[in-house]
């Protein structure tokens, strides 16, 4: 059904997943991944209240935070990725447990 | 008919992403993503917003999940290179947590008063109608997210260099993110 | 999707001619048959798997390299609109003002196939293909879509209808208003990065033969390998398609009447793009018999340091004139 609590449910299930994969997985590449999952929930619900209230000034306002999103995650995963290339050229690991000093 | 579109795109989506974050091999949590990003896109076409559908997928899809995909390749994570996993104790901590924080988001969206769904003209969510918002209202953070993506290249490409000073091969232009396609 | 036997018909002849052979000739008139006679051939090889591969991703791979190859035909308007009693039949599947970000969005999935295949060959020249793959393909679709923006500027839409309406008409009484004329730049920007976009020589770097033996797909066989061959020529006629609705006018043509929406009329306007897209075709096989491969790296700085800075400052160019 297409309702407005049903779409910001689905947003909260997905955010909720994305939360899960950073706590509970130790591969840095999974957990970047999952950060993308919390951020598209959290685009879900941008949209959703975009189009629930399309009448308000505010409506298309929804849609720009959405387009700028994607511009900071696009930003994130190319400074995550780029780090992650540095540390496994280094100590040739994936693993979050491993990444513990500042400096070596 | 959109109902079940929308169900169906929701389901999708939330199977993509468990997938997503309980594979084991990286490649496979990328894969899944392909599918999760594919679903968001659906569900942002239902929900009038075929713009950023589109750009969710050329953004996400093509670009950032390419990423991902090529770094995987780059470092060759296969069989035992991929690591350990945490114990299944804690695992199952972070789901409860993760349950618990879902229901208080759940709890503070669901406070949002019902809403029927409103008619809206086929202008809604069209590329004029956001861009217009885009360079009318939001001018200032649409330039401060061009400034931050400059130094996110410029970060990406420091980090990524082998040595300082030495010529590299091409491989690091890859982080480089497309600026100019917003 | 019946329009790729019939260009790998053209490039094997065409290839024959400027290598001063003969081609196939023996299956049918001119050699017509031969693609048919290849297709059977390859349905009755056998189907092999390799050992090491990842057999989920393996079989993934080549549907995934297909299916956003045969999508993006979905999006161009091939003829006027067509009105046969009160119906009025549009050539075009998706309309929409959205229809040219799709065939972005679509390009840009192209790329899985081509990474998940060389991947789980867990073939060292193959993994090596599909990872020059898709840094080539990423690199060049920003300098498309970078060209694209001035187009966009020029015409003031991204609805292909209007892109195409908008190159009708004529300077002078003979010069067709194209947007090749009007963007000479992006033009030639949008030409290069679709030749690196569906890895046409000289940016065949993903399965040069001579280096990698047969990049992404040199542990596929059979249908699988058939499915690679025909997204790789599904890709190139819609990169054509593409380039005529954008910067050739489409289905216009010189000295059109306006307002016309016969059948007949109709059927002339996709006879027009047809011919126009037979050109752009028969010119990227002459390409790829003519000219050297690339190097990665000058590759990549052909990219980056020249195709992007440049479409840059033609959208700068572009956004000053508009102005003046």
């Amino acid at each position: 059904m297409l309702t407005l609590h049903n779409c910001l449910l689905l947003s909260a299930i997905l955010f909720a997943t994305g939360v899960f994969g950073v706590i509970a997985r130790r591969n840095v590449l999974i957990v970047l991944m999952s950060i993308e999952l919390m951020l598209n929930g959290v685009n879900i619900a941008f949209v959703s209240f975009a189009r629930f209230y399309p009448g308000s000034s505010q409506a298309p306002a929804g849609h720009v935070f959405v387009l700028l999103t994607m511009a900071v995650a696009a930003a994130e995963a190319a400074v995550g990725l780029a780090i992650v290339i540095a540390w496994f050229r280094n100590r040739k690991t994936t693993d979050t447990e491993e990444m513990r000093s500042l400096r070596w | 008919m959109r109902d079940a579109f929308f169900v169906a795109f929701s389901f999708l989506a939330i199977f993509g992403g468990f997938l997503t974050v309980s594979r084991r091999d990286p490649m496979y949590s990328a894969l899944s993503l392909i599918l999760f990003f594919g679903a968001i896109s659906g569900v942002m076409m239902i929900l009038a917003a075929p713009f950023l559908a589109l750009m969710q997928l050329m953004v996400y899809a093509g670009a950032i999940l390419v990423l991902f995909i090529f770094v995987i390749m780059l470092l060759a994570l296969r069989g035992e290179e991929i690591g350990g996993e945490r114990p299944w104790p804690l695992q199952l901590l972070a789901g409860i947590g993760c349950a618990v924080l879902f229901g208080l988001i759940a709890a503070a969206m669901l406070r949002a008063p019902f809403q029927a769904l409103p008619k809206v003209g086929p202008e809604f969510g069209s590329p004029e109608q956001v861009g217009r918002t885009m360079f009318a209202e939001f001018v200032l953070p649409f330039e401060v997210v061009s400034v931050l993506i400059l130094a996110a290249t410029m970060g990406a490409v420091v980090l990524a260099k082998k040595n300082l000073g030495k010529p590299e091969g091409p491989a690091v232009d890859a982080p480089k993110d497309h600026g100019g396609t917003h | 999707m019946q329009i790729v036997p019939l260009l790998v018909w053209a490039e094997r002849r065409i290839s024959a001619l400027i290598q001063d052979r003969v081609g196939p000739n023996r299956v049918g008139p001119f050699g017509l048959f031969q693609p048919l006679a290849d297709a059977i051939k390859l349905l009755f090889k056998e189907d092999v798997i390799p050992d090491g591969a990842d057999r989920f991703l393996f079989v993934l791979a080549p549907a995934l390299a297909f299916f956003p190859a045969a999508m993006t035909a979905t999006v161009i308007p091939f003829g006027a609109p067509m009105t046969i009693g009160d119906y009025q039949l549009d050539l075009q599947v998706c309309r929409g003002n959205v229809g040219m970000l799709l065939f972005l969005a679509l390009t840009g999935l192209g790329v899985y196939g081509i990474a998940f295949g060389g991947w789980a060959s867990n073939n060292k020249y193959a993994m090596l293909g599909s990872m020059r793959a898709s840094a080539q393909v990423l690199s060049y679709e920003i300098a498309m879509g970078i060209a694209l923006i001035s187009v966009f500027m020029t015409s003031q839409s991204v609805d292909l209808n209007v892109i195409v309406a908008d190159q009708t008409g004529t300077w002078m009484g003979f010069v067709p208003k194209w947007n090749a004329l009007k963007q000479p730049v992006a033009f030639v920007i949008f030409f290069i990065a679709a030749f690196a976009e569906t890895n046409r020589l000289p940016f065949d770097l993903a399965e040069c033969e001579a280096e990698l033996i047969g990049g992404y797909h040199t542990e596929y066989s059979s249908m699988k390998f058939s499915l690679f061959f025909l997204a790789e020529y599904a890709a190139m006629f819609s990169s054509c398609c593409m380039i005529t609705t954008l910067f050739l006018g489409g289905w216009s043509f010189p000295g059109m009447p306006a307002g016309q929406t016969g059948i007949l009329f109709s059927l002339l306007t996709i006879a027009v793009f047809f011919a126009k897209v037979s050109v752009l075709l028969f010119f990227f096989i002459v390409v790829r018999w003519t000219l050297p491969r690339f190097r990665f790296d000058q590759l990549m700085h052909l990219g980056w340091k020249t195709l992007i800075p440049l479409g840059l400052a033609n959208i700068a160019t572009t956004g000053v004139v508009a102005q003046l």
